[in-house]
């Protein structure tokens, strides 16, 4: 059935009251902070809330590696239980001897049905959990992807591999997945370790970016209980380039990053808007390596209309378009027949692809 | 001679083939050559049209130079750029060779796809052009620059090519002129239009 516009019109005006109610006290919480030095709580002084550093100059030759992950979700009604995972991987180097290497390594895999059992939950459920569990392992594709980036470029070349989103594996606590998500949070760690360890000998940092930030760690610290971060640093660092004072993520998520943690991070303004940069402890307290990932993560905002051109690149590359995605099924349906694999689709699915009236 | 190319679209009076490099592919007008494996033929074509376009159509590409002095630091601020175009070329078929014969008309079936394009020597175009039974294969070509654009750039070529050879440059390009006269019969505009650019 197509959408009946008629009766979603209202509604939308019921959103747009409540969304400017939400700005107007928004803005009232950010009047209090303009101009003003913002009262910090005891002991959050060491916020340092006042502090912008301005973006030093890339060096004149320097690397940038990324990678991004696309996921085919499980589909439950498929004759079969399969994933795909593609990771997206991009080398960006400037200077004196430019180049780029674009790519990306899908893989396909079955889901291990054992791990699942789906006695007394209801397919919603099972759908949700076939979907976290295919993320995070993309999210470990995504920085296994990084370091093999890394152990093939130039040890001499000053170098930032930047990762999409947060540093840290968003894991959830369902019981029964522990021993599956435990294995990727060895892995994932793992891979940090690499990174840092291969760093001890060559001028090399990472970090990762987030776009738009959602979080309120800071605002939160100081009271500021409507705002986001992003918001009130939109306030706090007025030119492009400059960063705010590095901070330490207490996040409940952090213990999933093990040695390797806590995450650090700072804000920056990217240009068109105030970007998360996250950094492991070993890029925080470097000041060598910190002033890198500030200067190579803000250039890459300036070469690219403020979001960085290395994970733009990566996205695209990893990207699976919608009829890559039906082409990919048709093919794994077309090999489940002729080796006689087929149990055939369910009729919810069928019904779906072919609607009948 | 290191191949240039490969077939991307096949059919039997054109085929589309891609460049390795971006922004480099034979001239218009050049001879290029490809097999069809199945028939063991080579298959002979020119080049009627090069364009180079997103690999990704839904990306538009954007304006980036403003502060550049030219082409080389547009590249050198985003290298990223080459890696997300293509170029490829258009080839109209005029011929194929099976064993030293060689056919000045419609091979029985285009190359392979992904078959690889390699671009002929002068010898090779001298040969190929000696007989000019190909003219009328060239005139019907569709799509692209204009017809008379590309035979004549084809004819200049051919004519360098015999030159190198011994023959007389202005010599080829009058036969070539004459062959062109009844093949134009009732289009004297076509046929002036080409001939003007015969030089």
């Amino acid at each position: 059935m197509s959408l009946d516009i008629v009766q979603v019109a209202p509604q939308l005006e019921h959103m747009l009251t409540a969304l400017k109610e939400g700005v107007a006290q928004r803005d009232a919480q950010l009047s209090r902070v303009r101009g003003a030095t913002i009262p910090l709580p005891d002991g959050a002084h060491d916020l340092h809330l006042d502090l912008a550093f301005e973006a030093a100059e890339t060096p004149a030759d320097f690397v940038v590696l990324a990678t991004d992950g696309s996921q085919i979700d499980i589909d439950r009604h498929a004759p079969a239980s399969y994933y795909l995972i593609n990771v997206g991987e991009v080398f960006l180097r400037y200077g004196s001897v430019p180049g780029a290497r674009l790519s990306n390594r899908p893989s396909a895999k079955l889901s291990d049905e054992s791990l699942i059992s789906q006695d007394a939950y209801p397919d919603e459920a099972i759908e949700e959990q076939d979907r976290v569990i295919v993320a995070l392992e993309r999210a470990v594709a995504e920085l296994d992807g990084l370091l093999a980036l890394v152990r093939s470029s130039d040890t001499t070349v000053p170098t930032l591999a930047l990762m999409d989103g947060t540093l840290v594996l968003w894991t959830f606590g369902e019981e029964r997945f522990k021993p599956r998500v435990g294995t990727y949070i060895k892995e994932y760690e793992a891979s940090l370790r690499a990174i840092r360890e291969l760093a001890v000998h060559r001028p090399l940092s990472l970090a990762s970016y987030i776009s738009y930030p959602g979080s309120n760690e800071i605002a939160r610290t100081v009271k500021l209980h409507d705002l986001l971060d992003r918001q009130l640093f939109g306030e706090l660092l007025r030119q492009p380039g400059q960063r705010s004072h590095v901070f330490v993520s207490d996040s409940q998520m952090q213990k999933n990053l093990g040695e390797e943690g806590p995450a650090h991070f700072f804000y920056m303004n990217a240009g068109p808007e105030i970007g998360r940069i996250e950094v492991p402890p070993w890029v925080a307290k470097d000041p060598q390596r910190l002033s890198f990932v500030h200067a190579a993560v803000f250039d890459q905002c300036r070469r690219n209309f403020g979001y960085p051109v290395a994970l733009m690149e990566a996205h695209e590359q990893a990207v699976v378009s919608e009829a890559d995605r039906q082409a990919f099924r048709r093919l794994v349906e077309q090999g489940l027949a002729s080796e006689k694999l087929a149990s055939g689709e369910s009729m919810k699915s069928w019904s779906k692809r072919v609607p009948w009236a | 001679m290191a191949h240039i190319g490969e077939v991307i679209e096949s059919s039997t009076e054109r085929f589309v083939a891609q460049s390795y490099e971006v922004n480099s592919a034979p001239p218009l007008g050049s001879l290029v050559r490809a097999q069809q494996e199945g028939e063991g033929i080579t298959i002979y074509g020119v080049v009627t049209n090069i364009e180079t376009t997103p690999l990704d159509p839904s990306r538009r590409p954007v304006a980036r130079g403003r502060d550049a002095a030219s082409l080389a630091d547009i590249i050198k601020e985003h290298p990223q750029l080459m890696e997300l175009f293509r170029t490829s070329f258009d080839v109209a078929v005029v011929g194929h060779q099976r064993g030293e014969q060689v056919y000045q008309h419609l091979p029985p079936l285009p190359p392979e796809v992904h078959q690889l394009v390699f671009q002929c020597s002068a010898d090779e175009v001298a040969t190929f052009s000696h007989d000019l039974g190909f003219l009328p294969l060239l005139l019907t070509q569709h799509g692209g620059p204009g017809t008379e654009e590309v035979l004549a750039a084809f004819l200049r070529r051919a004519a360098d090519a015999q030159a190198a050879g011994g023959d007389g440059r202005q010599a080829f390009l009058v036969q070539a002129g004459k062959r062109l006269v009844p093949l134009l019969r009732g289009e004297s505009v076509r046929l002036a239009t080409i001939l003007a650019k015969l030089r």
